[in-house]
């Protein structure tokens, strides 16, 4: 059962206001994720 | 604590509350009060999000879980940002599209009413446990200050947080925790400066991190991949994504969170920002407890960092035996101590023959240290079974209450509570809800008056409260609290993730298929985790994996057993 007193204001095609595309935007987080995971092996050697 | 900390304290949390009640002022339909009228702009969504998952166990349990376990719990948020990417392209626009007050509104419109109401008691069961244990991390806190039994700071807690909760709903909520989290990051920079200028003349960061790494607290990345490993990267990125997938994509606390964004674009960009932000926050919250470990080299640690269990079994008949062990902890320490004093030098002089043979005495007395603290545990359990003797969630709030300057300690513990606050106000404004939308209005009362769903809402949080308070009494045996709260997630989570992904890629499956699946399931993932036989994060991939397998399974049956019985 969906509330019917409810407004829908949404547009998913709507581009990001950062970079050209959402799959750029995703293509990013993939890449800090990477970024990240490679400074923890420096990390982790430097320490260890 | 001074005066000037129970001021600090009062004024920090006295200017939020106030703040987000003028802010959610005048709320007069369940619209406003459980999705803040939808008006949010990304970055409200986003800090929203996050101070929801940051409760005050990730700053009271975390720097104490890396004090004794190192930085690899880092790796346990490796699968957020993959799982924010999927949330944005499915569960965002599917949910935003549907106008949905709750996530599990959804699943009626897809399958049918019993497939919903089991997901929503899911959720539901889950979320009442897990909020009674973020109500109890403060309890700690305001029972080692006031030197009151836990039992009444239990209660005087959930009192606070469900009044505040009960009035200002979902935008009070939303209002303040942007600002709890900017208080927070500067807090917590504060601390990881104050750490290391504790630190003896001539012993810099990267010594406090060199000496923490020789006896094993700096590895944050583990590449083995082992089933029984609870934190390595393969459990990250895999049972870590399917958590974090059902946690922001089925968990009410957070769904209700980006639903108060204004549009898609604002709510996907509120979930990029937590996937960008979150593991370097994590990070560095460890990163302060793997400090504080290196502090307790130069300065001597008690025996157990939980003063009221160390106290009581000092006085019981084991007494001798916790003086004798004192004793040896002591003399251990001292020779922590000497070595460490010996290591610095050979770090900075390049001696890789000293550094070498100093780090093999250092983790040999590390391991005597480990040992003896053990066996005070034992000595504790022996003399009072129910004894809380895991003293991690213990070790920030005894440095920060021993060691920093006036002012700052108030500061901090006022963002352990904020932390608290914004927590178990969005658990509670989640699970109220659920209980409103999803059996309420459905089940009860479904026509009332916007004003009649808003009082019942505010009942709702009022009871939902009291259940929070009962369980926090007895989340004292439940060890670490922020591994336990992510353990008590992953019973559930898989089942729940498994009917949504059901729902959104596998359009042949019926609500009757996806409902038994998710039963046996459920129970799987229970015997499983009662048998130790995995790691809790694989626990997410087994029971969403099950529910998947078996509702296509229980579909192909019906299948045939309604085309036998046409023919």
């Amino acid at each position: 059962m969906l509330l019917p007193n409810k407004s829908s204001k949404e547009n998913p095609e709507e581009p990001p206001p950062v970079l050209k595309s959402w799959n750029q935007v995703y293509a990013l987080i993939i890449a800090v994720l990477l970024a990240i995971i490679i400074f923890l092996y420096f990390f982790t050697r430097h320490f260890q | 604590m001074s005066k000037v900390d129970w001021l600090v304290l009062a004024l920090t949390l006295l200017s939020i509350v106030i703040y987000g009640v003028w802010k959610s002022r005048g709320q007069k339909n369940i619209e406003g009060y459980l999705l803040a009228d939808k008006k949010m702009p990304w970055y409200q969504v986003g800090f929203s999000v996050m101070a929801t998952q940051a409760s005050a166990i990730t700053f009271l349990s975390a720097p104490g879980l890396a004090y004794s376990d190192g930085l690899r719990f880092v790796q346990f948020y490796f699968g957020l940002p993959l799982a924010m990417i999927v949330l944005c392209v499915t569960f965002i626009p599917i949910f935003h599209k549907l106008n949905v007050y709750t996530a599990y509104e959804y699943l009626e419109g897809r399958f049918d009413i019993k497939t919903r109401s089991l997901t929503a008691f899911l959720f539901l069961l889950q979320r009442g446990l897990s909020t009674g244990i973020t109500i109890y991390a403060p309890s700690i806190i305001l029972s080692s200050i006031l030197h009151v039994n836990i039992q009444y700071t239990t209660l005087i807690m959930g009192t606070l947080v469900i009044i505040y909760t009960v009035y200002g709903g979902t935008k009070a909520v939303s209002y303040t925790q942007m600002f709890q989290m900017a208080i927070i990051f500067s807090g917590l920079a504060m601390a990881g400066y104050m750490v290391v200028h504790l630190l003896p003349a001539g012993v810099g960061f990267t010594d406090a991190l060199q000496i923490a790494g020789k006896m094993g607290r700096t590895k944050a990345l583990d590449l083995h991949f082992d089933l029984n490993n609870k934190y390595n990267i393969w459990s990250g990125i895999i049972g870590g994504l399917f958590l974090q997938l059902s946690y922001f994509g089925t968990d009410q606390s957070q769904v209700g969170r980006y639903l108060t964004g204004s549009s898609v674009t604002q709510s996907r960009l509120g979930l990029v920002m937590n996937g960008l932000v979150k593991i370097p926050m994590q990070f560095l919250i460890l990163l302060i407890g793997v400090l504080v470990f290196a502090f307790y080299q130069y300065t001597a640690p008690p025996v157990s960092f939980n003063p009221v269990a160390l106290d009581a079994v000092k006085a019981s008949t084991y007494g001798p035996q916790v003086a004798k062990l004192e004793s040896d902890f002591e003399a251990v320490y001292a020779e922590k101590k000497r070595l460490v004093n010996e290591l610095v030098p050979a770090l900075h002089n390049g001696n890789k023959q000293e550094v070498d043979a100093t780090r093999i005495k250092l983790q040999a007395a590390d391991q005597a240290a480990l040992d003896i603290r053990q066996n005070v545990q034992t000595l504790m359990t022996k003399n009072d079974a129910a004894a809380d003797t895991n003293d991690t969630n213990y070790v920030f709030l005894s440095f920060v209450t021993e060691y920093l300057p006036v002012g700052m300690v108030g500061l901090l513990i006022a963002i352990i509570f904020l932390a608290a606050m914004g927590s178990t106000a969005s658990g509670l404004n989640s699970l109220a809800s659920t209980t409103i939308v999803d059996f309420y209005k459905r089940f009860i009362s479904k026509s009332g008056s916007d004003k009649h769903y808003l009082n019942a809402s505010r009942w709702a949080t009022v009871g939902w409260g009291g259940f929070c308070v009962i369980v926090a009494l007895y989340a004292g045996h439940l060890g670490n609290l922020i591994e336990a709260v992510n353990i008590l997630g992953s019973l559930f989570y898989g089942t729940i993730l498994g009917i949504f992904l059901v729902a959104f890629y596998f359009k042949k499956i019926g609500g009757s298929a996806v409902f038994v699946a998710a039963l046996i399931a459920e129970a799987i993932v229970c015997i499983v985790a009662f048998l130790n036989v995995m790691a809790f994060l694989w626990l997410n991939l087994l029971g969403c994996a099950l529910v998947i397998l078996l509702a296509t399974m229980v579909q192909q049956f019906f299948h045939r057993k309604r085309s036998n019985a046409v023919a």
